[in-house]
């Protein structure tokens, strides 16, 4: 190669493998940060005192899901296997919402360490299959979301 | 909730921007194509004169 | 010289990029356009709704293969740049300046139709996770990429140093890519990898199907965009001048 080019193609991997590293080490030292929800087990190992607001994701306790008597306030528990927390919630909660299907609340503890949230979000996996499939899968016993009819009253 | 005015409106901005971004370099071509070709007479009619 | 490296200058030649391009955009447009038609009627007529997303899902069919789209274009955009940079190849440099526009075209469609889709399932139009965040920078990497490249007076310059950014944004894409896998976001994992798919085949082949009209949309896309530019920068030749004159492809 052209000695010219040679010193170009150099000079340009430098930067690049700079450039490359640089960020690689800035992303190592967010990773924490740039965290978008906890989980409940995180909650409990990270002892976040009350009113400090974040946000948790989760899976939706299957069975959890109540409605309180003025209709609007909707208490479930969110899981991760490592731990469980109390959601309250008074607002409209997404299409996907159901039990056994993921969920990103945003809100703070309070007192009673009862998670009070200002928004539910629906956590959507990987997973695309037509209605029919889903019920044959879980007919052969796979764990799947429930279905929106058994978990009539977690939509609004 | 209805989906279909999602769905709807999400194809309806990706037909806009994707026709978009294939006709405009074909206008250009057109319009530069014409000021070449008009370019080009003109130069042709000094190199006569 | 060897067979590589006299295609690889043919390549380079701009009279013959010029006439080889204008031969071959009206076919990649026709199996773009067949292959799309094909898909989309698959994918929004034929294929069944989601489990559980029900018939939102089929905006899956115009948002996934935009975002692959968004990056593979990136990608190839950078490639093209770094060609220009070491071997100053003029039909690189662009070839890689065509790519911007098209590549944003496709992450803006990505952002829109992934904020729609949103909605219905998610509950939220849009929120800051390192998924969503890492393409809209993606975006503004493509406009930076376009706003230097027409910032300099003298095209070649800007082309370089547009080149140049496009290169150190390159840290962007490994970022978008595993986002969902290093952090926790709000954006599901991929479904659809080289060890497989968790999308079911009656909704994969759809997808698939227009994600290859894609390809070939970016294809016609560029080859357009470079003609015209070819053209511009060459207009004092004679083969141009011909070509103007005389109308022929």
């Amino acid at each position: 190669m052209h000695p010219k080019r040679k010193k170009r193609l150099l000079g340009l991997v430098v930067i690049l493998v700079g450039v490359g590293l640089a960020s690689a080490i800035t992303i190592w030292s967010l990773r924490q940060n740039m965290l978008f929800f906890v989980t409940p087990g995180d909650v409990a190992a990270e002892n976040i005192p009350p009113g400090r607001p974040f946000r948790l994701g989760g899976l939706v306790q299957p069975g959890s899901v109540t409605r309180a008597e003025d209709g609007l306030t909707v208490r479930f528990t969110v899981t991760d296997g490592e731990g469980d927390i109390d959601v309250a919630y008074d607002g409209i909660l997404p299409d996907l919402f159901r039990e056994g299907q993921g969920v990103i609340a945003r809100g703070a503890m309070d007192q009673a360490m009862v998670f009070q949230a200002t928004e539910v979000l629906a956590k959507h996996d990987e997973n695309y299959m037509p209605p029919e499939v889903a019920e044959a899968l879980a007919e052969k016993g796979h764990p799947l979301p429930s279905r929106p009819q058994s978990a009539g009253d977690g939509t609004p | 909730m209805d989906h279909t005015p999602f769905i709807v409106g999400a194809y309806v901005t990706g037909a806009l921007v994707f026709t978009w971004c294939a006709v405009a370099p074909v206008m250009r071509m057109r319009r530069l194509r014409r000021d070449l070709a008009r370019h080009y007479r003109r130069s042709a009619r000094t190199e006569a004169i | 010289m060897s067979r590589a490296k006299r295609i690889f200058h043919q390549f380079g030649s701009p009279p013959w990029l010029f006439r080889f391009a204008g031969w071959l955009i009206p076919w990649l447009w026709l199996v773009c356009i067949a292959l799309g038609a094909w898909g989309l009627w698959w994918g929004l007529l034929i294929a069944p709704p989601d489990y559980l997303q029900g018939e939102s899902v089929r905006i899956m069919y115009l948002h996934v293969p935009s975002a692959w789209m968004s990056y593979s274009i990136y990608l190839l955009m950078a490639i093209f740049g770094f060609c220009a940079l070491v071997w100053h190849v003029r039909a690189a440099e662009i070839m890689a300046m065509a790519s911007a526009p098209i590549g944003a075209a496709f992450t803006l469609v990505t952002l829109v139709t992934g904020s729609l889709w949103g909605r219905p399932t998610w509950g939220t139009y849009w929120v800051w996770d390192a998924r969503l965040t890492s393409e809209l920078v993606l975006l503004f990497l493509y406009l930076g990429v376009m706003g230097l490249h027409s910032a300099f007076d003298e095209p070649r310059k800007g082309a370089r140093a547009a080149a140049l950014l496009s290169l150190v944004g390159l840290v962007n894409i490994p970022i978008i890519h595993y986002s969902v896998v290093w952090w926790n976001t709000l954006h599901q994992p991929g479904s659809v990898g080289v060890d497989g798919s968790s999308i079911h085949p009656s909704m994969l082949w759809p997808l698939l199907i227009v994600a290859l009209a894609a390809k070939f949309y970016y294809g016609a896309n560029l080859l357009s965009r470079t003609r015209v530019r070819l053209l511009e920068e060459n207009r004092h030749r004679r083969w141009a001048r011909a070509w103007v004159t005389g109308g022929i492809d």
